[in-house]
């Protein structure tokens, strides 16, 4: 498997597990404002990812998604995720800063950065958070 | 609804065989407090919660509890894949070697299968949450042993983390059961749960 398709799951698994933490919170604390928009950036941050690794690396997430790749059908393609080829935490250790250096939709087609990226998830999640209030 | 994503809530690569860790670990495959009956009790009990916070906790900790049967049975998988038959006999393997070979199958250390029997679902909302602080407690302590048990340190890595969260579901589960108790009858010297209430 490709170092940096490693490193992309290896980051969205950790951006993911913040999600999934904060929804859990979220469930008995609906009105924190705060972690809402938390929650919004991680969510943000993983569907970003997510994006990337099935558009650029052609790496499948789910079914659905294999419908918009080009034949043969990438679903069932190896690793699976239980195999021990699959990318262990010492992928998300190099991982640490690096940079995303491919366009997003979300943030924009030219895009070079973690950066940009995290600064127009910050806005969008702050105008939902702050309509919330109003 | 739910839709499979290829990948697990934390990545699991075990570099060393140990199928006397296996044997161990799948307790919590199959066993009385493990991951199996965790995911059905909290996806079962959730159609007869009584408000929007126990309704999501119970969905959300459920659907979370399959992702971790995934991951209970990745370790099993991985301690065991291309094991040698001395290695299966050495290990006190063979007895479940010999129905299940190195597949997965959901029981606990001692041999007995998974069975309904060991989880609840009741109807009442402060039976069940109640029973879910418990569940979650003894998942706790479960982890705990296994840890006791083994010294390899990428199985111990992913035994932690389950074990942490098993300690997030009790707090959330806690607060679940508060938001019941405060719709309870407060004349009541014990907690009472109105729709059951006759």
């Amino acid at each position: 498997m490709d170092q940096e398709l490693k490193q992309r799951l290896a980051m969205l698994q950790e951006s993911d597990f913040a999600a999934d933490d904060m929804k859990l919170y979220l469930d008995t604390h609906p009105d924190d404002t705060a972690m809402l928009m938390n929650y919004c950036m991680h969510v943000q941050k993983s569907a970003m990812l997510r994006s990337e690794i099935e558009s650029h690396f052609g790496y499948p997430l789910s079914a659905q998604s294999a419908a918009f790749l080009p034949p043969p059908f990438k679903w069932i393609n190896s690793p699976w995720p239980w195999c021990s080829e699959w990318p262990g935490e010492d992928a998300l250790l190099t991982a640490k800063g690096a940079p995303l250096p491919f366009g997003h939709s979300a943030c924009g087609e030219i895009s070079q950065s973690t950066s940009l990226c995290e600064e127009e998830t910050t806005k969008m999640c702050s105008e939902i958070t702050d309509g919330g209030e109003n | 609804m739910w839709y499979y994503e290829k990948k697990l809530q934390k990545p699991i690569s075990i570099k060393h065989t140990n199928p006397e860790l296996a044997k161990i670990i799948i307790t919590q495959y199959g066993g009385p407090d493990g991951e199996l009956g965790a995911s059905l009790r909290y996806l079962s009990q959730r159609f007869t919660m009584p408000n929007e916070i126990c309704k999501s906790v119970c969905n959300d900790i459920g659907s979370e509890e399959l992702g971790h049967l995934e991951m209970v049975g990745t370790l099993v998988h991985q301690l065991t894949k291309g094991i040698s038959c001395e290695e299966v006999k050495k290990s006190g393997l063979a007895e479940y070697y010999v129905d299940h070979s190195t597949a997965v199958y959901p029981t606990s250390a001692s041999g007995t299968p998974w069975s309904a029997a060991s989880i609840q679902s009741t109807g009442d909302p402060i039976a069940d949450l109640t029973e879910n602080l418990a569940a979650e407690q003894k998942a706790r302590l479960t982890y705990d042993n296994i840890l006791r048990l083994s010294d390899d340190p990428d199985v111990n890595d992913v035994i932690r983390f389950l074990r942490a969260r098993e300690i997030v579901h009790f707090q959330r589960f806690g607060e679940a059961l508060r938001s019941v108790q405060d719709l309870s009858d407060c004349k009541s010297t014990f907690a009472v749960t109105p729709i059951c209430d006759c």
